[in-house]
């Protein structure tokens, strides 16, 4: 009977513990079903004749990689950039949306990422400025397609949570609606206020105050997705680009820009701030 | 032994169901949050009234979620210093406007304001919220004035955090959305579950129109004065039409340029939005800036007072001049439109 009762237990703690590794191994096996759309119904692909597109994004000040002044006074250890205007500045913040990620195919057709919010962050380029695009379906594309900044519905579609949550300190609260971009630095140059600092904030999605901008990059070569890897596309995103073409930005006339008409020249000057370098198979 | 199988089968079902649910929780989405509880509030839209423009989409309302909503409305816990709620300047005898004895609503550290709280119901209607219509949804109503810097002031992350740590908001997000995780999405929902849910459309007015009272003499005769003056803004049934107008208001010391503030569009300067005219008999003082504390005041400038500035309203070129017994007929009709059993319902009452 005793051995009976040993043997039992014995059982009993091999069926918990390999009920555990099931119920985890499930988890693992389960990647597919977290993208979503509005009305909460999951997408599910089949995994068959789809892969996943990693992309790969750098912030730059030009040709190097843009570094994140942790300070706003200048120390001999500040990243210093001179802009197109002729000011001295180090950049503090740098972080945008960017949003309705599409892939254009050969044929003309797109893919169309569910769900596709993303917020970049300069200062968080490990977890922000990596992602991947989930269920891509085999086939060539030659192009990347998305916004910067946030899409009018969303705009207006109630509490959001995820990479939309007003907690992310992207939210206007004197004008409800989503910040797109900001770019925060401190300059050698004196404002009109007096100061060093320099705060754009560019938001907008309606009417004459439209700040949305739409991106469209045709990729260096054929993006291929199939079952052999992860493809992955390098994007460049120069922060200089704010603050030039069409209009060269002076900080001391424009020391900041934090509402939609405002901030509509930043915004004009960023369109063209990205660039695909890469495109790995 | 036979004992032992069958706690085997038992502990075997549990796992089972436990690892069910695991995968249930990968599937879910963050946009469809579970609704636990079938005891079901249901939003009201009067019979006759347009269509609301927030629909509790993604939101259906549960009593437990409505009275989340309750409690945070007067949970002082969301203001900086914890000494301002919502209901602060909210108050239900009041129709949830601030009261006759303030022009200006006060904030954290008695930080005055440059506007008069609003009146707080039948808020599903307008798509746009407050006197310049910086809110277009309802959901997010309540970030405005729990960040502002001369209302709540607290930090929306801060805010949240402050109801995660307690043990009384875990307890009731968890009945209002079956789980203890406190987001500023539930938080919001949860607000807009309560604020959308006061809904007044029990006044004289109302009961008229239903068939179930008359109009005195005077207040019918009030009647035909204002629709012939005010109904072109102040739309039935809701007795606005919710569009920003400059109705000539002289320029006072604020220099408040309104809509303008939104649209950064000049020919928004000045223009505020039209209120509603329902409940004015709790809601004194009126105006943006609370400068007229009675009803009186408030006809003899549109009868008298009217200035013309920037972006005055076409509507209010041309004067509305009435006689001094239509004006005592239009006070009569327009306190038809209280609602006491509004401003009385224990539903909306103040709850900790």
């Amino acid at each position: 009977m005793k051995n009976i009762k040993t043997i039992t237990s014995k059982l009993l703690i091999t069926l918990i513990v390999l009920h555990l590794f099931s119920c985890k191994k499930k988890k693992e096996e389960d990647p597919v079903v977290v993208n979503t759309i509005t009305t909460g119904a999951p997408t599910v692909t089949t995994t068959a004749s789809t892969n996943d597109v990693t992309i790969n994004i750098t912030n730059m000040a030009d040709n190097v990689i843009l570094q994140i002044a942790k300070d706003t006074i200048y120390k001999p250890s500040t990243p210093k950039y001179i802009s197109a205007y002729g000011d001295t500045f180090s950049v503090t913040k740098f972080r945008y949306y960017i949003s309705n990620i599409k892939l254009k195919k050969q044929d003309g057709s797109y893919y169309t990422e569910t769900e596709s919010y993303h917020l970049i962050d300069a200062s968080d380029s490990l977890n922000t400025c990596k992602f991947n695009l989930k269920n891509v379906p085999y086939a060539t594309y030659t192009a990347i397609e998305y916004m910067i900044g946030v899409d009018s519905t969303r705009n207006c579609s109630g509490a959001q949570t995820g990479q939309l949550d007003p907690l992310k300190d992207m939210y206007w609260n004197w004008n409800q609606g989503y910040i797109f971009l900001k770019f925060e630095a401190y300059t050698s140059s004196i404002s009109s206020f007096g100061g060093h600092n320099v705060e754009y904030h560019v938001g907008g999605f309606k009417g004459a105050t439209n700040n949305i901008k739409n991106v469209s990059l045709t990729l260096p070569s054929n993006l291929v997705v199939d079952n052999d890897h992860i493809s992955k596309l390098f994007i460049k995103a120069n922060a200089k680009e704010c603050l030039k073409t069409p209009t060269t930005i002076s900080f001391a006339t424009l020391p900041t820009a934090i509402s939609p008409a405002s901030s509509k020249p930043i915004a004009n000057n960023y369109t063209d701030m990205f660039l695909v370098t890469t495109v790995i198979h | 032994m036979r004992t032992k199988i069958i706690y085997f089968l038992l502990f075997s079902l549990i796992f089972i169901f436990s690892c069910k649910k695991d995968t249930k929780k990968i599937n879910e989405t963050p946009q469809s949050e579970p609704t636990p509880t079938t005891n079901i509030y249901l939003p009201i839209v009067p019979q006759g009234w347009p269509a609301p423009s927030y629909m509790f989409q993604n939101n259906p309302v549960t009593y437990d979620g409505f009275t989340l909503g309750r409690y945070l409305f007067y949970e002082p816990l969301l203001s900086l210093d914890t000494t301002v709620a919502c209901g602060s300047c909210h108050e239900q005898t009041f129709a949830f406007s601030n009261g006759p004895s303030h022009t200006f609503s006060h904030g954290v550290n008695d930080v005055i304001g440059k506007r008069n709280s609003l009146a707080l119901f039948n808020l599903t209607w307008p798509n746009q919220l407050m006197w310049d219509g910086a809110v277009n949804n309802l959901e997010n109503q309540a970030i405005t004035p729990i960040t502002n810097p001369v209302e709540m002031n607290l930090n929306l992350g801060t805010a949240v955090s402050r109801l995660s740590y307690s043990t009384k908001y875990k307890t009731l997000f968890k009945k209002a959305f079956g789980d203890t995780l406190i987001n500023s999405q539930r938080m919001l929902r949860a607000f807009a579950q309560f604020m959308g849910l006061m809904v007044s459309n029990n006044s004289k007015y109302d009961k008229v129109k239903a068939g179930q009272d008359v109009f005195t003499l005077s207040e019918n005769n009030g009647y035909a004065v204002f629709t012939t003056n005010c109904a072109g803004c102040h739309t039935e049934p809701l007795f606005s039409d919710y569009t920003f107008r400059n109705k000539g208001l002289p320029i006072n010391a604020y220099q408040d340029s309104g809509r303008y503030n939104i649209t950064q569009n000049t020919a928004d300067i000045y223009k505020f939005k039209v209120p509603t005219l329902r409940n004015l008999g709790f809601t004194a003082p009126y105006m943006h800036d609370g400068r007229f504390q009675t009803l009186s005041e408030v006809i003899d400038f549109f009868t008298n007072g009217v200035a013309n500035t920037q972006n005055l309203d076409p509507f209010m070129v041309t004067p509305h001049p009435i006689t001094i017994q239509q004006k005592s007929d239009l006070i009569s009709f327009l306190n038809t439109l209280n609602d006491y059993s509004f401003t009385t319902n224990p539903r909306f009452s103040e709850i900790h």
